[in-house]
């Protein structure tokens, strides 16, 4: 527990740290941003990530908070612990309600729409901290009861700074916050795109060209882009546009070498344009550093190349095989396989567009090849040999929960959900006369991994785990020693707390690999919501915004996975890649030999193993159940007998403390039909199950304390005390996925909140029905 | 409230993802957000019943082919998407819905066969319709020709599927007495 509140410390600290660099980049413009390398990049990603936790501060808030110290301590926080998915939740209830008069962004009230032939303007007023005329930023009003007259005619907005307390001292000492206009694009021509990049704030210009190097792929190609900002820096009349276009190409040379790579098409295009200008002052430097950068990256190449030699020499002296090898070994080995992956993923390729086309991405298609090379190697473990006994193959699924396990422990939530999907590809997953001989403790710890990657509620298990680790050193660990014990079993096996602490002193760092599936998913379905051209065909930017947000959490985890400390095993590798990958059908074939299909009359079986269970259910609800452990009739001397397809979930998994449960939670005055999930861990309280409910159900500004939590059962209501534990006062007898509990307000409290409470309901309500009803 | 679980299901590039976005959320809505718990639930009334739909689409996940079975096990009825221009994503579907069968281990599962992309032009038609009815009839399942981009037959393809679930669901009787056991 220690432990881990100093590594928050830690975190904390170097987030601050981080934050601190930012400023001074902010006020330094471009200078000093782009002499460290491809930081840059980085930097602009934390700014995404930042502006959003700020922006859920605002929005509980309710009035936009000044205090640049709250939002620096805010945005050490989303450093730590992003908090992509909570600010979510926030725009997308906002979004569900009539086109805002005033949107609140990071401090920034929405204005207005600029729109001219070829582009369109969104138009916010920002809050800054004071500074002296000098500032580069255009001020519009400023002051606190003083109103300076503003010198962007026309504009005057109200000031709603909070008051210097030294007010009577002078004019300047009360001058605390200022309002900057900016302007932000919004759609464009390529040429008004790039020419964005050149923004009087600072904050928007880094990040403006972070989406835009990051997405530009899907609008035009490298030359394009190329010619015109050569085009722009020729054309531009004042300083500042001409160094933003230099640092614009600075930039994307750093982070994107792969653009100019020898024989692409933006390798001639700057050899021809860039590169002839050694002789003009100003583009002398550039040519120059072009010039170095590709010296630099042919000599990387040839590094490159002699490594993939020396790994690729055929090695064949250890023999390995499944069993032989130790589970820490293989999951580590796993693990240095997909950093190496996810490391030179390239984020841009994953954009929907560019991936649906399956052309050009070759770093996620050499990830989804090793996704499917370990599922497959699973299922052909299990299946191949065919002189083993049930037994012995009962000992090869023990063995792939077990490296499950230390994946799990290693946070490489990729080769996770490979075993994973491999124990669940049909071929294996029927085999119950071998899934029953596999320990009971250890098919609990598989039905815990399982429901990482439960689809359910559009995958929210898995989105809150890599939310809540995705940055952070070491797994989630439970408060209790009792939850604790479970918890290091679950990754390690038995035995493994002495390991476990001792890999937290010497403080391995450890990264995270997510699964790239839903990311990719969620970029697909960016990209088919949401128009390329609006205004008559002008490229749609604010959707290249929306990718950029998910390619910047991508790119924070990449940092992360940095963080980890492996070493390749050359022969693993040769053992691994030697391994067979079976052909779907004839998997099954070898599955119909281990266990041949009992019941030759198909359609009755899966029906009669449900109804025959639950008397109380009936057949729709039993066959909404998640299946997680194959069911069998013969498996009742088995653990979890009669409600084997639940027990991912279910009440069978509870004698053996799982860490979470997935809840249903409504709000009386929403109806009854609309609910949302929430996790209930084990170490949850009452008040801390309703505050998690409000923010779910979106009435955030409601006090826990006016609300009492009650489980709605089918003939009967439970009522949690107060200060219950509510994972273990659950009533779970119904069926997992239908535990539905109630947040109603207290009795008492009815009177004083009832108007804002049936305010706020039906305007959600409402405006839930009127995006649904469509 | 009954519950829904649809999984749709196609080769890449066919438009499902399209599909689905547009029976999910209907109109173009600037703050889409596909991340959020309930981005793709939603209710629709079928014969005059309320009914919760939750979709799960592999769009952008269908290189990751060992997933599929994960996908085919939770799901109750299944949309089939091809492309009515793209003859190989037609030709793929029958090892799909074999392996649907296979995973579901029955003869018949409630199934919507979907030809998309129904707007283009007749130029670029390359998959019939009669071509799409005849694979509809070998699989025993309803046929749809439909379009996400000008919003034909995109709810049809949903409520045919729930029809087709609550009529695969026959009521089954109730143990007719229950009785305390002593052990």
């Amino acid at each position: 527990m220690l432990v881990s509140l100093a590594q928050q410390q830690i975190l904390y600290l170097q987030a601050e740290a981080e934050e601190s660099r930012l400023k001074v980049y902010g006020k330094n413009a471009a200078d000093q941003r782009y002499e460290s390398n491809a930081k840059s990049y980085d930097d602009a990603d934390a700014k995404n990530t930042t502006k959003k936790s700020s922006q859920e501060k605002d929005a509980s808030g309710n009035t936009s908070s000044p205090d640049s110290e709250l939002s620096r301590n805010c945005c050490a926080h989303a450093k730590c612990f992003p908090l992509f998915r909570r600010a979510k939740y926030y725009r997308k209830e906002k979004s569900k309600q009539p086109p805002p008069m005033l949107m609140k962004k990071d401090n920034c009230r929405f204005w207005g729409e600029e729109k001219d032939k070829d582009s369109v303007w969104g138009v916010f007023l920002k809050k800054v901290r004071y500074q002296r005329p000098s500032a580069i930023v255009q001020i519009v009003q400023a002051g606190g009861n003083h109103n300076i007259p503003g010198n962007a005619a026309g504009e005057t907005e109200k000031q709603n700074g909070s008051e210097s307390p030294d007010e009577s001292q002078g004019e300047i000492a009360h001058l605390m916050w200022e309002t900057v206009r900016i302007k932000v694009l919004r759609a464009g021509t390529l040429e008004k795109v790039v020419e964005a990049v050149a923004n009087d704030d600072t904050d928007v210009q880094a990040t403006h060209l972070s989406v835009f190097l990051a997405t530009y792929r899907t609008f035009a190609t490298a030359p394009q882009v190329l010619s015109e900002i050569l085009s722009i820096y020729k054309k531009a009349t004042t300083d500042m546009v001409r160094k933003s276009m230099l640092d614009a190409l600075h930039v994307w040379l750093d982070t994107f070498p792969e653009d100019f790579e020898q024989g692409s098409e933006g390798y001639d295009c700057l050899h021809k344009t860039v590169l002839p200008f050694t002789q003009e002052e100003n583009l002398k430097s550039l040519s120059l550093k072009v010039q170095y950068k590709l010296r630099a990256r042919k000599k990387m190449k040839k590094a490159a190349s002699v490594h993939s030699l020396r790994t690729s020499s055929p090695l064949q002296i250890k023999t390995y095989c499944l069993m032989s090898i130790p589970e820490s070994h293989f999951a580590r080995q796993l693990t240095y396989f997909d950093k190496e992956l996810f490391l030179n993923l390239r984020v841009w390729e994953c954009l929907g567009q560019l991936w649906k086309r399956r052309c050009g991405c070759p770093t996620v298609q050499a990830t989804v090849e090793q996704f499917n090379a370990l599922s497959g190697r699973v299922v052909a473990t299990v299946l191949l040999d065919q002189s083993a006994t049930i037994q012995m193959r009962a000992k090869y699924l023990d063995k792939w929960i077990r490296i499950a396990q230390e994946l799990r422990q290693l946070k490489n939530f990729s080769s996770l959900k490979a075993i994973i999907s491999g124990l669940e590809s049909n071929p294996v997953f029927r085999l119950s006369k071998v899934w029953n001989l596999v320990s009971k403790d250890r098919i609990a710890i598989y039905s815990q991994l399982s429901q990482i990657f439960s689809e359910e509620n559009n995958r929210m298990a898995q989105r809150t785990l890599l939310e809540m680790e995705g940055t952070a050193k070491f797994p989630t660990q439970s408060k209790s020693p009792k939850d604790r014990r479970f918890f290091t079993r679950v990754l390690r096996g038995p035995g493994a707390a002495s390991r476990l602490a001792a890999a937290a002193e010497n403080d391995t760092p450890n990264g995270t690999i997510p699964y790239l599936g839903t990311f990719l998913t969620d970029l697909t379905f960016i990209d088919s919501a949401i128009p390329d051209r609006v205004h008559e065909n002008l490229i749609n930017f604010e959707k290249r915004r929306k990718e950029f947000e998910i390619l910047a959490q991508l790119k924070l985890l990449q940092g992360s996975a940095k963080g980890y400390r492996l070493d390749e095993d050359p022969y693993f590798t040769t053992w691994f890649n030697s391994l067979v990958v079976l052909d779907d059908k004839v998997a099954y074939e070898l599955s119909l030999a281990i266990q041949p299909d009992r019941n030759p009359v198909k359609g009755h079986r899966k029906n009669d193993s449900f109804t025959s269970n639950s008397s109380s259910e009936n057949t729709e609800q039993a066959l909404q159940r998640k299946g997680s452990i194959p069911s069998s009739n013969e498996s009742s001397i088995m653990y979890s007998p009669t409600t084997g397809n639940s027990t991912a979930n279910g009440s069978g998994v509870l004698s053996v403390n799982p860490e979470f449960i997935v809840v249903k939670v409504s709000s009386p005055s929403k109806g009854d039909v609309m609910y949302k999930s929430i996790m209930v861990g084990n170490s949850d309280h009452t008040p801390k199950v309703i505050a998690s409910a409000l923010e779910k159900l979106g009435m955030e500004e409601e006090d826990p304390k006016n609300f009492k939590l009650v489980q709605v059962l089918p003939h009967k209501e439970l009522k949690f005390p107060p200060n219950a534990n509510v994972f273990y006062a659950l009533d779970t007898s119904v069926h997992p996925t239908d535990i539905r509990l109630e947040v109603r307000p207290n009795a008492a409290s009815i009177h004083n909140n009832n108007n804002t409470i049936s305010h706020t309901h039906s305007k959600n309500s409402v405006s839930k029905l009127s995006t649904r009803s469509s | 409230m009954k519950e829904y679980k649809i999984v749709v299901l196609g080769s890449g590039g066919v438009g499902k993802s399209a599909l689905t976005v547009q029976f999910v959320q209907g109109v173009f809505v600037e703050a889409y957000d596909p991340t959020i718990e309930d981005s793709y639930r939603k209710q629709i009334e079928v014969d005059g019943e309320q009914c919760t739909l939750e979709v799960l689409d592999t769009a952008g996940t269908e290189q990751f082919t060992s997933m599929r079975d994960l996908y085919m096990k939770n799901g109750q009825g299944f949309v089939l998407v091809y492309s009515i221009a793209a003859q190989s994503t037609f030709n793929d579907l029958e090892d799909v819905r074999d392996q649907i069968l296979r995973v579901k281990d029955k003869d018949r599962v409630p199934m919507v066969l979907v030809g998309n992309k129904c707007d283009v032009d007749d130029s670029e038609r390359l998959v019939g319709k009669d071509q799409g009815a005849n694979l509809a009839q070998k699989f025993g399942c309803t046929f749809l020709e439909s379009s996400a981009k000008a919003r034909i037959n995109v709810s049809e393809i949903f409520c045919d599927l729930v029809q087709q679930i609550n009529k695969e669901v026959v009521p089954v009787p109730k143990p007719k007495k229950r009785k305390c056991t002593i052990l």
